[in-house]
């Protein structure tokens, strides 16, 4: 009953650990929203370097992606592959 | 009505296999909503090998590698692309037609690209990115293709996605980055020599090595997680939304989680490459 109860507490704790690692959601948002803000002011001032501002712009936005794909990552490290059961014995 | 032979014969094997499935002959599958790919069979091993790497038991004490859904992906990619290409380099002409004016074009797409990046070093390196960008965008794009896969099973016909995107598997995404590594270690090396290289790492003070050792295994981990994190997630959704509403609705999310992510990600792993080989060469002279 002990162990049932671990377990429990343990697997709870994770999918709340997995939603609120999520948040880092935010940053990336906030981030890419801005940096296609600023190419869409650079195309309205300079309409001809438009291909140069796009691969620049998709380059700084997957840069700025990382932080929220390594919480995606750890979010479904503890949903799908949860190495705290584990550690139960 | 020549033009619409192909609509009819879609409909009408559409409206048979809906019946069939009516009738209880057919089931299909959705695709899962998560799963790690699955092995499909077994290469054997004889018995004084098992404890070879690698090698599982496959049955009750024989021993074999296990081959999963990803590698047979990634073989049809690899025989898709190498069939194609045999194809559109035949008969080459002066004056192009459709076909070669299409390839020429996609040509073009990528001396521009990789020429604007690395400059004269594009000799070197055009083979290796552009192959690699169009390994990874079929691989992404692979699950938008509706290629179905047969099973039979106990009077039930069950047909279901045969391919699995080989990206969406760690084990792809960390070679291609392994690979991707190995192309600019040696650049660095040919260009600054083997010491030239660790007195980098000591740049701009010996406080700052720890920092940059950091960095420089920061490289492949970022690209290979980014693709995988992109193409798993995408397949997590899709499998979210084919648990939660019928077929119609999640069918044209293909076209963003597939297509658009797959040609986005898949530019962004090259043009990441291309950083990461330009940081290693620095200004250095291109020599044959």
């Amino acid at each position: 009953m002990d162990m049932l109860l671990a377990k429990t507490v343990v697997l709870a704790a994770s999918a709340v650990g997995a939603g609120t690692a999520m948040i880092a959601g935010i940053g990336p948002g906030v981030g890419q929203g801005y940096a296609a803000g600023k190419a869409v002011e650079s195309v309205a001032r300079q309409p001809e370097a438009k291909g140069d501002i796009i691969s620049t712009m998709v380059l700084g936005q997957a840069v700025a992606e990382s932080t929220g794909i390594y919480s995606l990552v750890i979010a479904l490290i503890l949903l799908y592959a949860n190495p705290f059961v584990g550690l139960l014995g | 009505m020549k033009k619409f032979g192909p609509v009819i014969l879609a409909a009408i094997i559409a409206v048979f296999t809906f019946a069939m499935k009516m009738l209880g002959f057919v089931q299909f599958e959705t695709p899962p909503l998560v799963e790690g790919p699955k092995i499909m069979f077994y290469v054997p091993l004889p018995q004084s090998m098992h404890d070879f790497p690698f090698a599982l038991k496959m049955a009750e004490g024989s021993y074999g590698f296990p081959v999963t859904i990803t590698i047979i992906s990634t073989w049809c990619v690899m025989l898709f692309l190498i069939l194609i290409f045999r194809w559109a380099s035949q008969n080459l002409e002066i004056m192009p037609g459709k076909k070669q004016a299409f390839f020429e074009t996609l040509y073009a797409f990528f001396d521009a690209l990789i020429g604007q990046m690395l400059g004269a070093w594009k000799k070197k390196y055009f083979t290796y990115i552009s192959t690699l960008f169009l390994f990874i965008l079929i691989s992404n794009i692979i699950s938008f293709f509706p290629i179905p896969g047969f099973s039979y099973e106990s009077g039930l016909l069950k047909i279901a996605p045969a391919l699995r995107t080989p990206t969406a598997d760690l084990n792809t995404t960390v070679g291609l980055a392994l690979i991707t590594t190995y192309s600019f270690m040696a650049a660095s090396f040919r260009v600054s020599g083997f010491f030239g290289f660790f007195k980098g790492l000591f740049e701009p003070m010996p406080l700052m090595f720890p920092i940059n050792l950091a960095g420089e295994f920061a490289k492949p981990t970022n690209i290979s997680i980014r693709l995988f994190g992109n193409m798993f997630a995408g397949m997590v959704i899709l499998g979210l939304l084919y648990k939660a509403a019928p077929a119609l609705i999640p069918a044209p999310m293909h076209l963003y989680f597939d297509l658009f992510s797959g040609i986005v990600q898949s530019f962004v792993f090259i043009m990441l490459t291309m950083v990461y080989i330009q940081g290693s060469i620095g200004d250095a002279e291109y020599v044959d």
